[in-house]
């Protein structure tokens, strides 16, 4: 998929959105943002960081210990990892969903306290999907 | 002179009210709004019916279940409305104080309406406060007495209501009673719970996995209260972990009740 049209819906989904900033396409597993759309554009290290975050919250130790309290029961490696994460630090919020078809791919999303989470999670969800379908 | 203290008393209220209304509101949840903690709920209390100037019935909850209903214009109380909590009715003045329109109250009134409002705070250590409209409106007849008042016949001050508390203990009180169940983290050791067991003893196994060190991906490590959700598509649950220095609170909440969560958290720690 060329990342000028993953631009374009990365743009429309961030101008939809009440007091977002900033959506990226990361890739997990090289710790790289793809592609980013934001009101300003957010210097590397910002990226860089966003990319840690996302790792750490849907790949980390506490996401991995999460999944056996959300799904009680024998472990089992089948089980599907956390692949929404929701960090909330003063003044921002941050949202963090993983890809249903590459789990190591994610869409990372900054935005003010004044940003809908769950209007963001259904939109957020929707480009995911429609990114997916063309990967 | 008199007019000078006047205008003291004034200005010293606006910069109170401003203060306030530049704090983050205590959290909201069934019972009402989060309008004191710990001790001095009697100072919060008067504070309320000293910030209430529309014609408003105020009904007072305790964390410890009971309630109490204040009709109140222009600061002043102006009478307490039944239901009344069990045994406040047997207590002296009670037939005097409760459902009947209250004037400027002698010292023994006042003795008595405190009384009153101690009984019902016993043993709390949350006060939740709701508003609605005065049923009928107000009857001017009624004159009332000022919270400013009592606050000075009972040697409280009303300035010195104690904050609604820190935001991990705010968000503990609005967000644990939503939730399956909850395990407060203090120093790596838990030390408080509720909720379902099963839930319990889930949330006790992650606080040891992760040694409650729970989420090191903050984009500030110097910032303040921490607030992180991790779930699943298609589940019915979320954990939820809200961390302040040393403390760590995890939830398992449903997740038709995130956004209330969410809001909770934003109203105390922005």
């Amino acid at each position: 998929m060329a990342y000028g049209c993953m631009t374009d819906q990365l743009d429309t989904v961030r101008e939809a959105l009440p007091g977002c900033s900033v959506v990226a396409f990361a890739d997990l597993s090289a710790g790289l943002v793809l592609c980013v759309s934001a009101t300003r554009r957010p210097a590397q290290e910002v990226l860089d960081r966003l990319c840690d975050m996302a790792n750490d919250l849907l790949n980390g130790a506490a996401a991995q210990s999460a999944v056996r309290v959300l799904h009680p029961g024998p472990d089992d490696p089948a089980v599907a990892p956390v692949d929404r994460a929701i960090a909330m630090p003063a003044g921002q919020s941050y949202l963090f969903l993983r890809s249903a078809s590459d789990p190591v791919e994610a869409l990372c999303c900054i935005g003010s306290t004044a940003m809908d989470l769950g209007a963001a999670e259904t939109a957020l969800r929707q480009t995911l999907a429609g990114i997916e379908a063309q990967t | 002179m008199s007019q000078d203290r006047d205008d003291d008393k004034d200005l010293h209220r606006i910069e109170r009210k401003l203060t306030r209304l530049a704090s983050a509101p205590g959290p909201i949840m069934a019972e009402g709004r989060l309008v004191g903690s710990g001790t001095g709920l009697l100072a919060a209390l008067l504070n309320e019916i000293d910030e209430t100037v529309l014609a408003r019935r105020l009904g007072f909850t305790t964390d410890t279940g009971l309630r109490l209903f204040c009709d109140v214009y222009g600061r002043r109380l102006l009478a307490l409305r039944p239901p009344v909590p069990e045994g406040v009715e047997t207590l002296p003045g009670a037939e005097t104080l409760i459902d009947k329109p209250l004037g400027a109250l002698d010292a023994q009134g006042m003795a008595q309406l405190r009384t009153i409002f101690e009984t019902v705070l016993n043993g709390a250590t949350r006060l939740f406060a709701s508003s609605s409209e005065l049923p009928g409106g107000r009857n001017p007849a009624v004159l009332g007495t000022a919270a400013s008042t009592l606050a000075a016949a009972w040697d409280l001050t009303l300035d010195a209501a104690p904050p609604a508390g820190p935001p991990l203990e705010l968000f503990h009180s609005a967000a644990a009673p939503l939730a399956l169940a909850w395990l407060q983290v203090s120093d790596k050791t838990a030390d408080k719970w509720g909720g379902a067991q099963d839930g319990v003893a889930r949330l006790t196994r992650f606080a040891a996995e992760t040694r409650a060190n729970l989420l090191a991906p903050d984009p500030d490590p110097t910032a303040g209260p921490r607030f992180t959700v991790l779930s699943r598509q298609g589940d019915s649950g979320n954990l939820i972990i809200a961390q302040d220095g040393p403390t760590a609170l995890v939830l398992l909440v449903p997740a038709e009740r995130l956004p209330q969560i969410t809001d909770a958290w934003r109203a105390v720690a922005g």
